[in-house]
């Protein structure tokens, strides 16, 4: 009940609070973190674009901004609000493209001037190619659960982070630096990255022991991969390369 | 006398020298700057004719590994030996391919293919291509060639080639995130005489080029598929001892297999695989009272080896 007067006040009163924020900013707090912060957040906002924003809104705005990326796209729509209601909207909106242009960057693959630059792409396309991903649609006995169909949708695993695996798979196990499909059961090849903390997200590899592909499986999917590559050697403009995706069953060195 | 010939030849000289220079300038500026589908068709070539060596790192599948890799010309015959240098010993030979035998790939991308049933607009059609400046890469000039696909059911490619051979020095396989998936690195390459000869070890793996030089328009298999992505031509449609019969497809760039084989118990396996830019998509499916494994293998992205998978049908195409 308190709860339901405090909204009504708030609603109907909002713009007082703006006018005599020194009596009632406590208030105003309380109101935000019980209700719909944003809602107030949005206020505070708008009072701003017009230079009427209390010190104790401004901070709450630049707190809020800080983890809340709509508190910035908020400020732009006032912005554009404002601008459209005084007849100086621009020529074309403003879009916050410093989001989507730091992805970019960020994955962005090409080598570029110096070394250091260099190096690290390297380090980071080594790490974050991606690993053995089986996405096992279930058997008919079993249902098909939604993450299972949401993996077998995924591309590549993307939650690789080059933060937590600094090596290729490869260089941590140096007795098995060129393990392939067949080489091994896929269940320890999964479980040895799960320990290395290089698992994708969970929807992403979705395997339960029961339906792991057979050795018969591991070494069809072995053998047809040889044979595309024999096309692919042919075909891809690439030369004898494709012959390196699939390693020939060698023989140890003694 | 002479002083009047001389008088004559003065200007006539002058032009001429300016017109030389003109042209040899002009001829240098082509020279300096191809397009990007000439480019790619001068890396084709140079793959197939020249006589080359080096060893280069290949990063694919969160595995870092390092090969050797020799291709001479011999008599007409091309002679090819690929090394593992880590790991298992791993040797590959492949001869008695000849240059001047192109495959559909290097027809596509060479831009002399004809085809009455394909139209073929070049691989520009399917790809957008943009050359950005030039790189160092194993001790040579590189020119650094993006192609990006024009659709999702293919990937995209960074290409560093040699300026000297249009050799690729350095290639990236990348996803439509712009995630690399597979890159190859040539550390050293040696042109020419002092490529190195062909590996004198065993070969673990020897193939033999086909006297025959033709590619496949139409398969004599009574299945097909329903859809192939845009640009995907035939290549070969193959018998296996075990693997049933095969389908190979090519855009020119970007390669997939499509194997059909009886059901068996140890395979009625269904889902996706993944390393590195190489994806193998198992399906089963069943025609009338007989089952199927389908399996589509290739350098193409998870959604197009699904549809692909699905769209396998029965009867001729």
């Amino acid at each position: 009940m308190c709860h339901d007067s405090l909204e009504q006040w708030r609603r109907a009163g909002l713009n007082e609070l703006k006018v005599n924020n020194d009596k009632n900013v406590r208030f105003g707090d309380i109101a935000m973190t019980e209700n719909n912060g944003q809602e107030q957040l949005n206020e505070s906002i708008s009072a701003l674009v017009d230079g009427e924003a209390s010190d104790m809104e401004l901070r709450r705005i630049i707190k809020a901004s800080e983890s809340d990326d709509d508190v910035r796209k908020q400020w732009s729509r006032y912005q554009l609000i404002s601008q459209v209601m005084q007849g100086e909207a621009p020529a074309t909106a403003r879009i916050d493209l410093s989001a989507s242009i730091r992805e970019a960057i960020d994955d962005e693959p090409e080598v570029k001037k110096g070394w250091f630059h260099n190096a690290a792409r390297v380090a980071i396309a080594a790490s974050v190619a991606g690993v053995v991903v089986m996405t096992a649609q279930l058997s008919q006995q079993q249902s098909i659960t939604q993450e299972a169909q949401v993996a077998s949708r995924t591309e590549i695993p993307q939650a690789v982070s080059p933060a937590t695996l600094s090596l290729p798979a490869g260089f941590q196990a140096p007795s098995v630096a060129a393990r392939t499909v067949s080489s091994e059961p896929v269940s320890s090849f999964i479980q040895k990255e799960r320990q290395s903390n290089a698992v994708t997200q969970a929807p992403q590899i979705v395997l339960k022991p029961s339906t792991m592909p057979s050795i018969e499986v591991q070494q069809h999917i072995q053998e047809i991969m040889t044979l595309h590559a024999n096309q692919a050697a042919l075909n891809s403009n690439r030369g004898i390369l494709p012959y390196a995706r699939v390693p020939v069953r060698g023989v140890e060195e003694k | 006398m002479r002083n009047r010939l001389l008088d004559v030849f003065k200007p006539v000289c002058r032009c001429l020298l300016v017109v030389v220079t003109l042209l040899s300038a002009h001829a240098h500026a082509q020279q300096e700057a191809p397009s990007a589908e000439a480019l790619l068709a001068e890396m084709s070539r140079a793959l197939r004719e020249l006589n080359y060596s080096g060893t280069f790192s290949f990063e694919h599948g969160g595995m870092l590994e390092t090969l050797k890799l020799v291709h001479r010309v011999v008599d007409g015959e091309e002679v090819e030996w690929l090394e593992h240098l880590n790991g298992p010993v791993r040797n590959l030979e492949r001869r008695g391919l000849k240059p001047t035998c192109l495959t559909l790939s290097e027809r596509l991308a060479r831009g002399n293919f004809q085809s009455e049933v394909i139209a073929f607009n070049g691989l520009s059609q399917h790809y957008h291509f943009s050359i950005k400046g030039k790189q160092r890469v194993a001790g040579r000039q590189a020119r650094v060639l993006h192609v990006v696909p024009r659709d999702e059911y293919r990937y995209g490619y960074t290409l560093f080639l040699d300026e000297v051979t249009s050799l690729p020095l350095l290639t990236m396989t990348l996803n439509n995130r712009r995630r690399v998936l597979e890159r190859m690195q040539f550390s050293q390459l040696l042109v020419g005489d002092k490529a190195e000869q062909p590996g004198s070890g065993a070969a673990q793996m020897k193939q033999v080029g086909s006297d025959i030089c033709d590619y496949m328009m139409d398969s004599q298999a009574r299945w097909s598929l329903g859809w192939v992505p845009s640009g995907f031509v035939l290549t070969s449609f193959n018998k296996h001892d075990d693997k049933g019969e095969s389908l190979s497809f090519t855009d020119g760039l970007s390669t997939f297999s499509v194997f059909l084989q009886p059901q068996s118990e140890t395979l009625s396996y269904q889902g996706n695989a993944q390393r590195g830019a190489s994806v193998v998509v198992m399906q089963q499916l069943r025609n009338n009272e007989s089952g199927y494994t389908v399996s589509v293998v290739g350098e193409i992205p998870v959604v197009t080896a699904e549809r692909v998978a699905a769209s396998v049908q029965f009867g001729e195409g």
